[in-house]
């Protein structure tokens, strides 16, 4: 579980406080642009070190913790395409994390991914995302994951993370894709962080998700 | 009309090099020249492959890994006129007895090289996708890993590096001048011509390097246009 208290962050002139926040499930930080939603996910990966308060995850305190030693998964904004692969992407990190990829690629049904030579921008994330779980991380940082793909590839993403049964802190601007993958939400704005709010919405939306099939299997084909 | 202008200044670049001299009054080129062209082609080619290493970890760590003094430590060279920094590494290759040797010379072109190298690796880096590193950094992947991922993506930025720091070591003269004027590199050999046997002699070398490196760069160029980054 993720706890942050009395933290805060600064970055120019902009200043963010988080008084508190605690992640146990997909816990969502909705906010416009600017309302600091990846400097604080950046905070908690450990490339931004805060003024003051304290991190902590799974009870041990990691705040000024380096990024390889917190037990944290990162997935950026920017989207990238790793030089290899996806099979032999996902091969290459088992090595060096010295894990067996199998059963992560059955777990998560990654099969058909794997077979492809080149893989569409939500492809690409989907796999970035399962070389982070082959780590084993206690937490997942989700930084706009989604803003770059068309709608296809977000319905795919976002059916992937749904799977997921990990902690994380999931970044977006978009307050459909937060009742889409959200348990929890935190609002962003002003400075400040406020929640938890309850995801009302988890039930319904794949009915209003659904209407949008017919757009969906048109793009497909 | 005005994408003629850009074609005109490039061949107006190289019309002004290449053209006068042909009508020089010249007089053979001696097979010394050949022998002194290919030895310094193979000693910057030893140069530039162990100095591209150092120059990638040195930007690397400049750039992504805030050590960014690093930079100007390493490219301060570039601002000494060259005759002046064979002047200076002089004490240490005489104290060593280096002076007049290939060792000299391929330390020397490293040691010339190097600020070219980290240069361009610098922009590579600065340019490149931050994404990748923060992806993997909180996987514990190690520097040395995350190079190599960075290295396979950009091939381009890499090859450029290569090129400018190979053309830099193969075009040294300044440095060679003070600390090794033997072997003879192409420079150097070519300056001797130019003192003993005056312009008519050393010309046609001029326009052999020329070609030289013409065709060099046209074939690095059609290469360049086949690498494709990630």
């Amino acid at each position: 579980m993720l706890e942050i208290d009395d933290l805060e962050v600064r970055r120019g002139n902009f200043r963010l406080r988080v008084n508190h926040l605690h992640a146990t499930g997909r816990i969502v930080l909705l906010g416009r642009n600017g309302s600091g939603k990846s400097t604080l996910l950046k905070c908690v990966a450990g490339f931004i070190k805060p003024i003051k308060g304290v991190i902590r995850l799974d009870g041990e305190e990691i705040t000024y913790l380096p990024p390889d030693k917190r037990g944290v998964g990162y997935l950026p904004q920017d989207t990238f395409r790793l030089p290899l692969t996806p099979s032999k992407a996902l091969s290459y990190f088992s090595k060096i994390f010295r894990i067996d990829a199998a059963s992560l690629e059955t777990e998560l049904s990654l099969t058909n991914l794997l077979e492809k030579e080149s893989l569409s921008t939500g492809e690409s994330q989907i796999i970035n995302l399962s070389i982070i779980l082959l780590k084993k991380p206690k937490l997942l940082l989700l930084d706009e994951p989604t803003s770059s793909l068309d709608y296809v590839n977000r319905r795919l993403f976002w059916g992937f993370i749904q799977k997921l049964k990990k902690p994380m802190l999931y970044v977006t601007h978009d307050p459909l894709e937060a009742a889409v993958v959200g348990e929890e939400y935190y609002l962003l704005e002003d400075g400040g962080t406020y929640g938890p709010f309850e995801n009302r919405l988890k039930d319904e939306i794949d009915d209003v998700i659904s209407l949008l099939d017919p757009y969906m299997e048109r793009m497909r084909s | 009309m005005i994408r003629l202008l850009p074609l005109l200044i490039a061949a107006g670049y190289a019309l002004i090099i290449v053209v006068p001299p042909l009508f020089y009054d010249v007089d053979g080129i001696p097979p010394e020249a050949y022998q002194a062209l290919v030895y310094t082609a193979l000693a910057s080619t030893i140069s530039t492959s162990s100095t591209l290493p150092p120059a990638i970890l040195l930007s690397f760590y400049g750039v992504r890994r805030k050590l960014s003094i690093i930079i100007p430590i390493t490219t301060f060279s570039t601002a000494i006129p060259h005759t002046a920094l064979g002047l200076l590494l002089l004490p240490l290759y005489s104290s060593i007895g280096l002076v007049d040797t290939s060792l000299a010379i391929i330390t020397s072109m490293m040691i010339v090289c190097l600020p070219i190298g980290v240069g361009a690796m610098t922009s590579m880096f600065s340019a490149s996708n931050k994404a990748l590193d923060e992806f993997l950094q909180p996987l514990g992947v190690g520097d040395l890993r995350i190079i190599r991922l960075y290295m396979a993506c950009a091939a381009r930025p890499v090859i450029t590096a290569a090129i400018l720091m190979w053309l830099r070591g193969f075009s040294e003269l300044g440095v060679f001048l003070i600390v090794a004027q033997r072997p003879p590199t192409v420079g150097v050999y070519l300056y001797e011509v130019f003192l003993k046997a005056g312009a008519s002699s050393a010309v046609p070398l001029a326009l052999l390097l020329a070609l030289t490196g013409f065709i060099f760069s046209t074939s690095l160029y059609l290469a360049m246009a086949n690498v494709r980054d990630r």
